[in-house]
């Protein structure tokens, strides 16, 4: 088959009233050549093609209960972070207790000392958990519950550096 | 839409980068930006898992992880093309991806096979239609062999180019722009019956 061909078959082959043979030739010529190929290509097919097809309706509450569910944190972090909040809660409260009691000032440097010792092994699991989750990050960069542990992780060690602030001075 | 640019940046560096806002909140965590967003474009990505895999329960399936991918990577979308164009390549990827497991990887064997087999070319292999009864195209592609169907549908429906489609499907330009015709052709004959 040349382009000759193809000008020649063209309205049989669009009409369908081409021989079987003749039509898979002009094809297989149209399919390789520049000129011929759009040609047949842009020839229109009877009826049209809808954009868009309405889904199951249960299947949205299934694709957003699919996303909730990996929404959730790993278990190991999230037992990390959990540890590290009621920590950090409890220190908050060891450095506020001699004030509020009025306790001597022995008291009082003996309780922020030890609040201060509990504060630093707080930040060694707050490092520990957020090496956890940079690892598992590098495995999966886009992983959103990841992303958001890592933010919860950094906003406790910028409340638990206040309280200790707050205390030395 | 909401210019990401700041207004005094210099204009050597000032890309017209817009996001759409609820794209914008839906990165940030949303749920119901994302449900937003999942209700703007998923018919059109039901659309495109139904045509391809002609399965309507496996399109349900295969909807699923389109969007599951598409919260999955939603905050790597900055804007160099307009989401829709993102999340439907993102979602032709998806369907395509010939990692997956059951019958979403028995889809991606028979678009395979279906280019392996050379002589399908010459041999209509379109599912029977009852005799007498007359087709409207929707059915008329469903019933297209998978390889001829999924050239069919990137091309004229997605508007993909053959090039594209070669690359995501792992074929020559040439045997894309075969199987467009094949499937044309075999279209024809379904729908002159």
């Amino acid at each position: 088959m040349t382009c000759a061909d193809t000008d020649r078959h063209f309205d049989e082959w669009l009409a369908g009233t081409l021989s079987e043979s003749d039509a898979r030739a002009l094809e297989a010529h149209a399919a390789g050549c520049d000129a011929c190929g759009p040609r047949l290509d842009q020839a229109s097919l009877p009826g049209t093609l809808p954009t868009e097809i309405a889904p199951p309706a249960t299947l949205r509450h299934e694709v957003l209960a699919a996303i909730a569910q990996r929404r959730r944190p790993h278990r190991r972090t999230r037992w990390l972070i959990s540890a590290s909040g009621i920590a950090a809660v409890l220190a908050f409260a060891l450095l506020q207790q001699p004030r509020q009691k009025h306790a001597s000032d022995r008291d009082n440097g003996a309780a922020i000392l030890y609040a201060m010792d509990r504060a630093r092994a707080e930040f060694e699991k707050l490092d520990a958990a957020e090496a956890e989750v940079a690892v598992a990050l590098r495995a999966t960069p886009e992983d959103r519950s990841l992303l958001r542990s890592l933010e919860d992780l950094r906003r406790q060690r910028a409340q638990l550096q206040k309280l200790v602030r707050e205390a030395a001075s | 839409m909401l210019a990401t640019t700041a207004p005094d940046s210099p204009p050597s560096r000032a890309l017209e980068v817009s996001i759409d806002p609820t794209v914008l909140a839906a990165q940030r965590g949303d749920d119901l930006a994302f449900a937003a967003l999942y209700d703007q474009h998923v018919g059109r990505v039901f659309a495109l898992c139904l045509r391809l895999s002609a399965d309507s329960v496996l399109a349900a399936e295969l909807v699923q992880d389109v969007f599951v991918r598409v919260w999955e990577r939603i905050g790597s979308y900055r804007g160099e093309s307009a989401f829709s164009t993102w999340l439907h390549r993102l979602a032709v990827n998806t369907v395509l991806d010939g990692a997956r497991q059951g019958r979403r990887r028995r889809l991606r064997v028979a678009i395979a096979a279906d280019f392996a087999d050379v002589t399908l070319l010459d041999e209509p292999a379109t599912r029977d239609a009852e005799p007498g009864v007359g087709l409207d195209l929707e059915n008329a592609v469903a019933r297209l062999p998978a390889g001829a169907r999924a050239v069919f549908v990137l091309y004229d429906v997605e508007g993909f180019s053959h090039a594209e489609i070669a690359a995501m499907l792992g074929i020559a330009e040439g045997t894309s722009k075969a199987h467009l015709f094949r499937a044309r052709r075999l279209l024809r004959g379904m729908l002159d019956r």
